[in-house]
C-alpha cells in the first residue's frame, strides 16, 4: 500500500470523526432543547389544576388567575414564534411566583393537601425546568466550542453549523432571585 | 446539630461521671487481664516441668531421642491449649470493657446529638447496600464493621456504620494479595427528590493532576454512564460526576446542592465519595484509623478523646442538614 493512500485514508477517517463529533454535539443540543419543551408542557398541564385549586380562596387575585390561564392557552396554541414563546414562559414563571407569594395570605389554602401536592409538583417541575436549561446551556457550550475551535470549525464551516445562543435568565428572573431563594433546594 | 459548647456542658454534667466509673472498671480489667496471663503462664510452666519430670521417671532422661517422649508431648499439647485459652480469655476480658464503653459512652453521645437515633455497637450496614451504592467495584473478599447508627433525622431516614472492605488481588508474582478497598464510615440516607438514574460524585484525581488530558480520559470512561460537566468551576475542580441523564443529574445537583457538597468536602470530609441510586444517597467517608474504640491500656478519661468521638458522629449526622435533605418541597414526602 502506498504512503499516499495511507495518508488519504487517515485524512478521511479524521474528517469522518470530526463530522460525527459535531453531529453528536448538535444532537445533544436538540435533545436538551426538547427536554426543556417536555418540562414546559408538564408545567402547562399543571396550571389548570392549580387555578382550580386556588380560585375558591384567592378572591383578590382573580386578575392574576385569569392572566395565567390566558398565558397558558396562548402558549399551547402553537401559532407563536420562538421569541414570543420564551416571553410567554417568562410571564408564566412570574405569575406562578406571584401566586406562590400570594398563598402566604391564605392560611386555609396552605393547609389544603390538594394544593400542597400541586405546589410540590410545581416546585418539582420548576427545578426540573431549571435543570433542563442548565443541561441545554452545557450542551450549547460544548457545541459552540466545537464550532469555533480548530479543527472542527473547518468541518462546521463546510456543513454550515453556526453558533447557538445560550439560554439566559431574563432581567426580571434575576431580580426575582430573593423570592426564588425561598424554594431553594 | 449540636455545638462544641453544648457538648462541653454535656461532658461536664453527664459524660464525665460515666467515664470516671469506666476508668475504675478499666483499671480492674487491666488487673484481671494480667492476672489471667500470669495464671495461664504459671499453668504452662507447671505442665512443662511435670512433662519433663515424668519423662525422666519413665525413660530415665528428660528428653530421650530414641523414643516418642509421650509425657512431654502430652505436656506440650496441654500447654498449647492453655496458651490458646489464655488468648481467648484475655480478648474476652478486653471486649467486655469495650462493649461497656460503647454502651455507656458512644450510645450516650449518639442520643445526645439526636434522641431519635439508635445505636447498635455490633451491627453494621449490610453488604448488599454497600454493593448497591456501586462506589467501589472491587470483588469483595471480606466485609465487616460495627457501630451502626440508625433512625430518622426529622424527615430523613439515615443509617451509617464503620465498614471495612477487603478484596483479593493477584500480584505480579502470581500470588494472592489482600487489598484494602475501604475503611471508614458508610452513610445511607433517603434522598429528598425522586429520580430514576444512577449518579456518581467522585473525587476528581485525573483532571486535577493531568488537566485537559485527564478530562479527555474521563469522557472516554463509560463504565458509570456519561460524564456530566457541571457549571460550577469550583465543584468541577474537586469532583467528577458520572450518570445516566444530563438533565436529571442537574435536577439532583442544583447549584445550591453543589455548593453544599463542596462545603462538606472542604470543611469536614476531604475524601468524600457519593452515589445517588434508587432514591437513596450513599456516602463513603474514608478514615484511616478505627473509630469509636476506647483504649484498654490507656486512660479514656480525657475530654479530647470524647470530643473526637462527638465530632465524628456529629459531622456525620449533620450531613442531613448540611445537604438540606429535610427540605421536602417536592413530590417526595
Amino acid at each position: 500500500m502506498s504512503t499516499e493512500l495511507i495518508i488519504a485514508i487517515v485524512i478521511v477517517l479524521l474528517i469522518v470523526f470530526l463530522f460525527n463529533s459535531l453531529i453528536a454535539r448538535r444532537n445533544a443540543v436538540n435533545n436538551a432543547f426538547a427536554s426543556i419543551d417536555a418540562y414546559l408542557k408538564k408545567r402547562y398541564d399543571l396550571i389548570p389544576n392549580l387555578v382550580a385549586a386556588v380560585q375558591k380562596y384567592m378572591e383578590h387575585e382573580r386578575n392574576l388567575l385569569t392572566e395565567i390561564t390566558e398565558l397558558r392557552s396562548r402558549a399551547i396554541s402553537g401559532n407563536i414564534s420562538d421569541s414570543e414563546r420564551v416571553e410567554l414562559d417568562n410571564k408564566i414563571s412570574r405569575a406562578l411566583t406571584a401566586i406562590n407569594v400570594a398563598v402566604e395570605n391564605y392560611p386555609d389554602l396552605k393547609a389544603n393537601t390538594n394544593f400542597l401536592q400541586l405546589q410540590a409538583a410545581l416546585n418539582e417541575v420548576e427545578e426540573q425546568l431549571s435543570a433542563a436549561r442548565r443541561a441545554y446551556n452545557a450542551a450549547v457550550n460544548s457545541y459552540n466550542n466545537a464550532v469555533q475551535m480548530f479543527p472542527t470549525n473547518l468541518v462546521a464551516l463546510i456543513i454550515g453549523f453556526k453558533v447557538r445562543p445560550f439560554f439566559e435568565a431574563t432581567e426580571t428572573e434575576r431580580q426575582n432571585v430573593n423570592v426564588k431563594n425561598l424554594f431553594n433546594s | 446539630m449540636k455545638t462544641i459548647e453544648e457538648f462541653k456542658n454535656f461532658f461536664e454534667s453527664s459524660l464525665h461521671f460515666d467515664l470516671n466509673m469506666l476508668e475504675k472498671e478499666r483499671l480492674a480489667t487491666i488487673k484481671r487481664y494480667f492476672q489471667n496471663i500470669l495464671l495461664h503462664i504459671g499453668i504452662i510452666i507447671v505442665l512443662l516441668v511435670t512433662g519433663f519430670l515424668i519423662n525422666k521417671l519413665v525413660y530415665g532422661n528428660y528428653f530421650n531421642e530414641d523414643v516418642y517422649n509421650i509425657p512431654l508431648i502430652v505436656a506440650i499439647v496441654l500447654s498449647i491449649s492453655t496458651f490458646l485459652m489464655m488468648l481467648s480469655r484475655s480478648s474476652k476480658i478486653k471486649n467486655e470493657l469495650i462493649a461497656n464503653f460503647k454502651k455507656r459512652i458512644i450510645e450516650k453521645i449518639v442520643k445526645f446529638i439526636n434522641e431519635s437515633l439508635n445505636y447498635s455497637p455490633y451491627d453494621f450496614i449490610p453488604v448488599e447496600k454497600f454493593m448497591k451504592a456501586d462506589i467501589f467495584r472491587d470483588k469483595i473478599f471480606k466485609y465487616y464493621g460495627d457501630d451502626l447508627v440508625k433512625g430518622k433525622v426529622d424527615k430523613t431516614d439515615i443509617e451509617f456504620s464503620e465498614i471495612h472492605v477487603l478484596s483479593r488481588v493477584r500480584s505480579e508474582e502470581n500470588r494472592d494479595k489482600v487489598k484494602r478497598v475501604f475503611d471508614g464510615i458508610f452513610f445511607v440516607a433517603d434522598f429528598h427528590k425522586n429520580f430514576n438514574g444512577k449518579y456518581y460524585i467522585l473525587p476528581d484525581f485525573a483532571q486535577k493532576r493531568f488537566g485537559g488530558i485527564g478530562k479527555f480520559f474521563q469522557k472516554m470512561n463509560f463504565s458509570r454512564g456519561k460524564l456530566i460537566e457541571l457549571e460550577d468551576p469550583e465543584f468541577e475542580k474537586e469532583f467528577v460526576v458520572y450518570g445516566s441523564d444530563q438533565v436529571e443529574a442537574r435536577y439532583l445537583l442544583s447549584s445550591n446542592m453543589m455548593q453544599r457538597i463542596l462545603n462538606l468536602k472542604r470543611n469536614r470530609f476531604p475524601f468524600v465519595m457519593m452515589s445517588l441510586i434508587d432514591n437513596c444517597l450513599f456516602i463513603a467517608l474514608p478514615f484511616k484509623r478505627r473509630l469509636f474504640e476506647p483504649s484498654v491500656f490507656r486512660s479514656n478519661l480525657n475530654y479530647e478523646k470524647s470530643e473526637y468521638f462527638f465530632n465524628v458522629l456529629n459531622d456525620t449526622i449533620s450531613i442531613v442538614d448540611e445537604l438540606n435533605l429535610n427540605t421536602r418541597i417536592w413530590m417526595k414526602d
